[in-house]
């Protein structure tokens, strides 16, 4: 691989890698203890990074020949993206919304 | 286990190093279908592969060498040639079906990776 | 012939229904000539082609697979197998006893060795499609 390309992908890895620690699902809890945004949020993020990791895995194991059932493979990955997808909508949502509460402080 | 972008992109891209190799040599057993004497070959990868991917050790999967073996176990028909028109079909759809499907996940990565860096 | 190929194996393939197409008119020639005599009065003579591995030269290359190169055409040749005789007195080539020797032309033979270069010619077609599919899915990855 390529220099460049690889230090793009290493860079990636090593936002991964730091993100690694919160990227445990916060466990829910009773009513007196509702869950905070933050930790909804935390949840979701982990709940994608588990899909891709899953659809990883079912591609490995799929070139390891342990599976061949290709279509499940590529079911998962859709999933993993959608989700990606979804958290990246509501990501995007979140800014906006912040971007226009600061524009009322004055 | 691979949850590493470019861990999957290198495993993919070493499956389509392996099935153009393997591509071009069934087409050559294809090709001498009718050439008298002619032994079939094949490439032997699957055990390397599988144990570099269990080993989880990436240099190990790089260094994973397709090796293009002669076939003597094949039957020979009455003109001392071993290959079968459908078995030579069926194992090149199958390889070029890997080898589409490697193509698109390392596809899928990288439209993954464009869509993080964009933030869209 | 450039040595550049984006579709892997395809000069392979091409190579396969380049010999069976030979093949199929080396057949068709037989048939068309399974009556047929020289001038001089002897029977035609029923050719064959022999096939034989194309090695390319390989020497100092990386690549595993520089040396395949598919198959050839050796030669064609005519085949010794004996002429039958029959008995046919009006036949304008028969002898004094009315024997006349035909061609070895067996039509079964000529029509099995047809639908056998036919399928590979047809197998050798799936294998360029199946390069083209290739070439165009690592195309793809150039999109965007």
């Amino acid at each position: 691989m390529e220099p460049v390309s690889y230090c793009a992908l290493k860079f990636v890895d090593a936002q991964q890698a730091e993100l690694a620690p919160a990227l445990k699902p916060t466990p829910a809890t009773d009513e007196n203890n509702p869950l905070s945004f933050k930790d909804l949020m935390g949840n979701m993020v982990s709940e994608v990074d588990r899909l891709q990791k899953d659809a990883d895995q079912a591609i490995s194991d799929l070139v390891a020949g342990r599976r061949n059932d290709v279509h499940n493979i590529a079911i998962k990955m859709d999933e993993a993206g959608v989700a990606f997808d979804l958290m990246m909508q509501i990501r995007n949502k979140m800014v906006e919304g912040f971007k226009e509460i600061s524009k009322m402080q004055a | 286990m691979f949850n590493h972008e470019s861990e999957t992109i290198e495993l993919m891209s070493k499956v389509m190093d392996i099935t153009t190799l393997r591509h071009q040599v069934l087409a050559d057993n294809l090709a001498n279908a009718n050439t008298p004497n002619f032994i079939r070959s094949d490439v032997d990868f699957q055990s390397q592969l599988t144990q570099a991917i269990d080993a989880q050790d990436h240099a190990q999967i790089e260094a994973v060498t397709p090796v293009i073996q002669k076939d003597n176990v094949s039957p020979m028909s009455p003109d001392g040639n071993n290959v079968s028109v459908q078995k030579e079909l069926g194992g090149m759809m199958e390889n070029q079906l890997l080898y589409n499907f490697s193509a698109r996940v390392i596809d899928r990565k990288f439209n993954g990776l464009r869509k993080a860096i964009a933030g869209q | 012939m450039s040595d550049i190929s984006i579709a892997p194996g395809i000069g392979i393939s091409s190579t396969g229904l380049d010999a069976e197409s030979l093949r199929m008119k080396v057949v068709a020639n037989n048939m068309a000539n399974a009556q047929a005599y020289g001038p001089d009065g002897e029977p035609y003579r029923r050719r064959d082609v022999v096939f034989a591995e194309r090695l390319n030269d390989a020497l100092g290359s990386s690549d595993p697979t520089a040396s395949l190169g598919g198959v050839k055409v050796q030669e064609i040749v005519e085949s010794d197998a004996p002429f039958k005789v029959v008995y046919r007195p009006g036949h304008p080539y028969a002898d004094e006893e009315g024997f006349v020797r035909m061609p070895n032309v067996n039509t079964v033979e000529e029509m099995v060795d047809m639908m056998s270069a036919s399928r590979s010619f047809q197998a050798n077609l799936a294998a360029v499609k199946m390069s083209k599919s290739m070439a165009n899915e690592a195309l793809d990855l150039l999109k965007n």
